[in-house]
């Protein structure tokens, strides 16, 4: 398992240009290997640096920041230009312990002139690399705006909240008819006949219905992958890894 | 340490990224329609129909996987290729296991016949 140096540490900041915001009583190599054992910090931080650095017109802010109690490591990337100049670029993880070790993308937004290059791909098989290592359980994202409520689910995240799939139940209950509502109703009552108020929702089953397309679009959910499920961590995998 | 930003999550064009292999998406697509069939919830016409699969594809879908079923039954994890897969010996021990050996073998006159002319030849099964 790899152990945390402060000689990485060092050399994040002075090659890699991150800052370290330690908000807790311990030395930073000593709350990262007790509270987030495994994290190769510094490949980390090298491989997102070598693949979001080059489409940042100027200096991006690039934090980490340690909290404890309860414990948690923030990992910041984001530049934000002057409105309209299309160099955008945010991305954020956070991990903590609820009460297994979780790490939530909280955000990952890339300017338009970088989309689909493989840049997203690669930033999520960096992380992914990192979670195995660190043995995390989970992996939580709000899903929403312009088209995320649908293609988080396309992906595999299982939706968590009850309430929120039985709105999107009540959208495609207006707008459906006949056979489409048919199936969409038949997978929500299957699914909390067997897990009432269940938290692992197959929103992929929706999803991979043409008829849901455009409501899971407008949707707004939170998800997660169990990676302690081998399926879906098996398809999450396979999603982000470039061997494909 | 940043705020929480509302104004943004985890954007949709970083998933769109992931769906750029068609064949593993048809592959998804498949494994939905087997496990809403495997959970009771669709009848296999149904699912199909529904999730605008074809039949030749999930079936396509269906050998692959039992293909690496038993690629991992015989090899274990370790990757075997292909062609030691598909080598007579182990198509003929599986053909063994899932027939031969049934009380009612229908075939087992002719795989008699066949072992005695090749030993004829001086070949082994």
């Amino acid at each position: 398992m790899h152990k945390v140096t402060h000689e990485e540490l060092i050399l994040s900041n002075a090659s890699l240009g991150f800052n370290l915001d330690n908000l807790t009583k311990l030395s930073s190599v000593d709350f990262i290997n007790r509270s987030f054992p495994g994290i190769n910090v510094y490949q980390l931080l090298k491989e997102l640096n070598s693949v979001l650095a080059p489409i940042t017109s100027s200096r991006a802010d690039k934090i980490i920041t340690l909290q404890d109690p309860p414990p948690i490591l923030d990992i910041t990337f984001q530049y934000i230009g002057p409105p309209g100049n299309g160099k955008t670029l945010k991305l954020r993880r956070t991990f903590s312990y609820d009460p297994e070790l979780i790490v939530s993308h909280d955000y990952f937004y890339i300017p338009p002139s970088a989309r689909q290059k493989g840049i997203g791909k690669t930033v999520l098989e960096s992380c992914l690399k990192q979670y195995e290592n660190m043995d995390v359980k989970r992996i939580k994202v709000h899903a929403g705006l312009e088209d995320g409520g649908y293609v988080w689910a396309k992906a595999g995240f299982k939706a968590t909240n009850y309430e929120e799939v039985n709105l999107i139940l009540e959208v495609a209950k207006d707008k459906l008819k006949g056979d489409d509502l048919s199936d969409v109703v038949d997978i929500h009552t299957h699914y909390y006949q067997e897990e009432p108020k269940g938290n692992k929702f197959p929103m992929e089953q929706w999803a991979r219905l043409d008829c849901m397309k455009d409501i899971l679009r407008g949707s707004d959910w939170h998800g997660q992958i169990d990676l302690t499920n081998p399926n879906e961590k098996a398809n999450f995998k396979n999603y982000v890894s470039k061997r494909r | 340490m940043f705020p929480k930003d509302v104004d943004y999550r985890e954007e949709a064009h970083i998933g769109e990224e992931l769906f750029d292999d068609l064949s593993y998406e048809l592959e998804r697509q498949c494994m939905v329609v087997q496990s809403t069939v495997e959970k009771g919830i669709f009848s296999l016409e149904r699912a199909l129909k529904s999730y605008k699969v074809q039949k030749e594809d999930y079936d396509n879908f269906l050998a692959k996987q039992q293909y690496e079923i038993l690629q991992k039954s015989i090899y274990g994890s370790s990757n075997a290729n292909a062609e030691d897969l598909s080598s007579f010996s182990v198509l003929y021990k599986l053909f063994n296991k899932l027939v031969i050996i049934h009380p009612k073998n229908p075939f087992k006159k002719t795989l008699n016949e066949f072992q005695h002319a090749l030993e004829k030849k001086h070949l082994k099964l």
